[in-house]
């Protein structure tokens, strides 16, 4: 993958009226990457994505393309391909002219025209749908005319926004994948807002984390699970406990993810291991193919939970107590 | 026993208000439809009345001049409401705030008010005479710039809300795929709001071919339908014409309600989920500078009519004694005094709080209560049918229906029947107001209460009336506001001691005293304005509270 710089943020802000929603925000985004910007509804991310396709012009600093400053310029300048949440198909067209609006100008006559249409209802398996009305599809349908519309004049930025939110789970996680190969197919460089965790580690080359209105980590996905930067990471990407162990000297706090906490017979012969602790089960969930338990720990005071896969089925039962491992290697903690 | 009542309660409920609905709406149009074929003497005729009518030479140019006035004043309506509502939606000219109040203007003033204004501006001794050319402002002319001035509100308001409906993310996301300014007005702007242009159009249309204030005032020889209808009812106490021109107003409505089924239909498809985004009004100095013109001088023509009025009242005798005071705010050389104000008002507060609570609970009953569909059906079929009687028709609808001997209520002369008969003839926008807040409103709450084995009536009133106490205020408003305005409905019913302000205004005008008619819509327009500040700023407080 080429890994020159493709498109820069450089210290944008916005502020509406006198709310501040972005506070100087920088990122740099590779040529065909796919980055998904992950956040809590309200951090900005949206402000940030629609500053980069112009629809917002930002209270200060600088978005740069291959280089130039474009902050200035307006959204039809800048040829990018946009989805939204809400889709914003033309009610009044049908699903072939709300394809073809973009395509304009002089290299756009009739005949390329259709063909391009032709070529979009095909890569999107819409051929069916060329002469209905918006109203008449389902979400999943509308989505991938949205999509359609976005890629027909070729842009070389593709911008997300919450495309996927409005669908059913089934449905959202096909037009992921699918969303995933067109990108490698197309190989367009694609920034998509999200606030779902599950869909941002699913799809991204890369994550930037973000939380009121500032970047709090970028990296790859496996990066973002394994070692957040920040508290506010650890806790918005996955599930993770905050604890303080008993018998710990320093008194400090310390994250341990769900799964990494090992569950076990209660032996001796365990409790000589390091940060090993008696534990009582409080509570048991079934998730589906993972299992969920509260448990209390032998200061009576600590409470963790854990994930566990579904075997030894007889350990898990309601008041038995049993032994809790926190393996030193995937504690986290932050100053 | 008790969960059989509860399963009977709400359609009893209903029909009971549909049984009252009868005698309101239903009968009088039947009685209406019913004289066309009767003679002076009440003696049945056949279709003589409609063929008298197109051989009278009279009124068949009725015909052609209500129309000719009516298109034409349709027409600049339309076009100058359209401008104004996307000035304020979709520019960034300064002070869109104030020209939206500031067109609303009319709509508190008595209707005869756009006349009265005109008439010291351009009339025979008027300021800005030199404005018209020579042409004279009594007839055709006069008639349209009052009928604009009439309907501009409306159609306003419209436009506004439609054009504001439209979904903000289709402009961006045309901006996105490289369409500019014009392009996005051409095919978002425009197609989006298609449907709000046509129901501005028929709501121009048919408040103009029915009103009566503006020919009254400025028609002079010039007769449209609704001066023609005054003269042979009131003139010749000729009913069988009168109602004949009646049926002939109702036809515009005959065709708006079938319209109105196709457009509903095709407007289904352009009601997309609304999304409310930040987005920024592009600067665009062009737009910007022909909406700002256009805007500015309109609301300013709206201002100087209005305000000519105002102060006119505070003058001696315009334009010939400008001694400013107070003396035709006090009415003392009026035989009726003060009396008719009061009426007005007591007609408007009856008419507000008797009005609210039936067209709420007749809302909430077809709305939520799940009565027999075919029930809440009729209801709400029949609540639709107002709103395209013009007032003239429903008041002579009203004495068709109550001034006999064998009449089913003797309610004739009576404050009563101003009442109802005013409370119908605007119940359609209040019915439509309530049903649509209470749509609103989440689908279970009666479900909640039922299931905590709380009874309906306490639902009703403890959760029900508290979430839409700012539409009931503002079905209130409406109503009140209406009563003390309107002309055409009670035109036919005030006399005597049930004499209205509005009604006054006419009469006063007639004789020739322009200056207690000023002073009298401003008193109307004071009552009615003051009623306005304070929703703004119960809406504002209320703002700033959550």
């Amino acid at each position: 993958m080429p890994s020159e710089t493709y498109l820069e943020l450089q210290d944008i802000s916005k502020t509406y009226a006198s709310k501040t929603v972005l506070h100087k925000t920088s990122i740099s985004i590779n040529q065909g990457e796919f980055v998904c910007c992950l956040g809590p509804s309200g951090c900005g991310k949206s402000t940030m994505l629609n500053s980069i396709s112009g629809i917002i012009t930002p209270s200060s600093g600088k978005v740069l393309l291959q280089g130039k400053d474009i902050t200035f310029l307006p959204p039809e300048k800048r040829k990018c391909g946009v989805v939204f949440q809400s889709y914003a198909l033309f009610p009044n067209l049908t699903v072939a002219q709300n394809i073809a609006y973009g395509l304009r100008g002089k290299e756009w006559n009739k005949k390329n025209i259709l063909n391009r249409v032709f070529e979009l209802l095909t890569l999107m398996n819409l051929e069916s749908y060329e002469k209905k009305y918006p109203s008449n599809l389902s979400g999943g349908e509308q989505q991938r005319v949205a999509l359609a519309r976005a890629l027909a004049p070729r842009p070389s930025l593709l911008l997300l926004d919450e495309p996927l939110a409005a669908l059913d789970a089934k449905i959202r996680m096909r037009l992921g994948e699918e969303l995933r190969r067109l990108q490698q197919q197309l190989g367009i460089t694609t920034i998509m807002v999200t606030h779902d965790q599950q869909e941002a580690l699913d799809l991204a080359n890369r994550i930037i984390v973000m939380n009121q209105g500032q970047v709090e980590q970028v990296g790859t996905p496996e990066e973002i699970y394994q070692s957040p930067k920040t508290k506010f990471v650890a806790q918005f990407v996955g599930n993770i406990n905050f604890i303080i162990p008993p018998n710990s000297q320093n008194k400090k706090e310390i994250a341990i993810r769900y799964e990494d906490v090992r569950l076990n017979y209660l032996t001796e012969l365990r409790l000589q291991e390091e940060g090993t602790f008696v534990a009582r089960i409080e509570e048991i969930r079934y998730l589906g193919n993972t299992i969920r338990v509260r448990l209390l720990l032998q200061d009576h005071i600590t409470e963790i939970y854990a994930d566990c896969i579904r075997s030894n089925r007889d350990l898990y039962t309601l008041n038995n107590l049993v032994s809790v491992n926190l393996p030193r290697a995937s504690w986290q903690s932050w100053e | 026993m008790r969960q059989l009542l509860r399963k009977i309660l709400p359609h009893m409920l209903l029909i009971i208000l549909l049984s009252v609905l009868y005698p309101a709406i239903i009968r009088p149009l039947y009685e209406l439809i019913q004289r066309s074929l009767y003679d002076k003497d009440e003696v049945y005729i056949g279709l003589l009345n409609f063929i008298n009518f197109f051989d009278t030479p009279g009124l068949s140019a009725a015909v052609k001049n209500s129309f000719f006035v009516t298109t034409l004043s349709t027409i600049i309506t339309v076009i100058l409401a359209f401008f104004l509502a996307y000035s304020v939606t979709h520019t960034r000219i300064w002070g869109k705030k104030i020209i939206s109040s500031l067109v609303m203007l009319p709509l508190f003033a008595p209707s005869l008010l756009p006349g009265i204004g005109l008439v010291y501006l351009f009339g025979t001794q008027g300021f800005f005479k030199f404005l018209l050319g020579g042409h004279e402002l009594y007839g055709p002319l006069g008639i349209i710039l009052g009928l604009v001035i009439f309907a501009l509100p409306h159609a306003t308001l419209l436009l506004i809300t439609s054009l504001r409906g439209i979904n903000q993310q289709l402009y961006q996301a045309a901006s996105a795929l490289g369409a500019g300014e014009l392009r996005k007005f051409i095919t978002i702007t425009i197609p989006n709001a298609r449907y709000g242009i046509i129901s501005a159009i028929f709501v121009s249309f048919t408040l103009s071919l029915g009103n009566f204030g503006v020919p009254k005032v400025l028609g002079g020889t010039y007769y449209v339908l609704a001066t023609e209808l005054y003269a042979q009812v009131i003139g010749q106490l000729n009913f069988g014409v009168g109602a004949v021109i009646s049926l002939f107003l109702l036809l515009p409505t005959c065709i708006t309600l079938l319209l109105n089924i196709w457009v509903r239909k095709a407007q289904d498809r352009l009601s997309a989920k609304k999304t409310v985004s930040h987005s920024e009004i592009r600067f665009s100095p062009l737009r910007d500078a022909v909406c700002a013109l256009i805007a500015y001088s309109v609301t300013i023509c709206l201002v100087a009519v209005v305000g000519v009025v105002v102060l006119a009242s505070f003058m001696g005798f315009w334009p010939y004694d400008y001694s400013f005071g107070l003396t035709n705010y006090s009415f003392e050389d009026m035989a009726f005094g003060f009396s008719p104000l009061i009426n007005s008002m007591k007609l408007a507060v009856s008419v507000a709080f008797f009005g609210t609570a039936f067209m709420f609970v007749g809302a909430y009953l077809s709305e939520r209560m799940y009565p027999s569909a075919l029930l809440s059906k009729i209801y709400r079929s029949i609540m639709l049918i107002p709103l395209g009687i013009p007032g003239m028709v429903l008041g002579l609808a009203y004495i068709f229906a109550f001034n006999r001997p064998e009449a089913m209520l003797p309610l004739y002369g009576t404050f009563i029947l101003l009442v109802i008969n005013t409370i119908v003839h605007f119940s359609t926008v209040a019915h439509l107001t309530c049903s649509d807040s209470l749509s609103h409103l989440d689908r279970n709450y009666e479900h909640v209460g039922r299931t905590l084995n709380v009874s309906p009536i306490v639902t009703f009133f403890k959760v029900i009336v508290p979430s839409c106490k700012m539409t009931l205020f503002d079905v209130f408003l409406y109503l009140f506001i209406n009563a003390m305005t309107t002309l055409s409905a009670v035109v036919f019913l005030s006399a005597g001691d049930s004499m209205l302000a509005s009604v006054m205004v006419m009469n006063v005008y007639n004789t020739g005293s322009l200056g207690y008619a000023a002073a009298m819509c401003s008193y109307i327009m004071l009552i009615t304005g003051f009623l306005t500040c304070v929703r703004v700023m119960i809406r504002e407080n209320k703002k700033g509270s959550i």
